[in-house]
């Protein structure tokens, strides 16, 4: 991401937030689309910058080895997180309190689901270093 | 490479949340709220197909990024 993008992203934002304010007084419905349609529409923009970010990691953590799977699961749970975290805090400016917590738990159990084999390597590797 | 943000679409949202709120005013003071309801439920939905793709859009990016 450049100043650029950034600053993009910044004026976007505010500029939703404007007219959001502006919508609520007719319909608050308006309001919760306009801050999701602007939100979907800066993490778009958010991770098509972080494209080769993502890739410099992948290759930084190696060919076929522990890291690497290390890596994958931590992109991975952090792809999750990212849709969990914007169906959360949509719904939580929805105030659905009740349903963010729904998606929540289930990006956790996802992301638990995701690094259990990770951690299940790591067990043995270490288990291997104890044996030698 | 990152694409620029389409401001178009907050601008058009904002665009259909205050015409729809005028003829809902306009159609409630002239008796008529079943069509102010049918009015306010037509653009709500026209609305939500608009960011439904770009939420479609976000989520095959967040796939293929992090190989989901």
């Amino acid at each position: 991401m450049s100043g650029g993008e950034v600053l993009a992203a910044a004026l976007c934002a505010l500029g939703a937030a404007v007219l959001g304010t502006l919508v609520k007084r007719g319909s608050k419905e308006y309001a919760l689309l306009l801050s999701a349609g602007a939100a979907v529409l800066i993490l778009t923009a958010a991770l098509g910058g972080a494209v080769p970010l993502v890739e410099s990691l992948r290759e930084l953590a190696g060919g076929d080895s522990l890291g690497s799977r290390c890596m994958e699961a931590m992109l991975r749970a952090v792809g999750l997180t990212l849709i969990g975290q914007l169906a959360g805090q949509l719904c939580k400016d929805a105030g659905e309190a009740a349903l963010a917590y729904g998606v929540e738990l289930a990006v956790k159990v996802a992301v638990l689901t995701v690094c259990l084999p990770v951690l299940a390597a790591l067990m043995e590797t270490v288990g291997e270093i104890i044996n030698l | 490479m990152a694409e620029p943000v389409e401001v178009d679409l907050i601008f058009r949202i904002a665009a259909i949340g205050i015409i729809v709120a005028v003829l809902n005013q306009l159609l409630i003071r002239s008796g008529r709220e079943e069509q102010a309801m049918m009015t306010t439920l037509a653009g709500l939905i026209v609305v939500l197909m608009m960011i439904i793709q770009e939420i479609d859009t976000l989520f095959q990016t967040i796939k293929s990024v992090f190989q989901l």
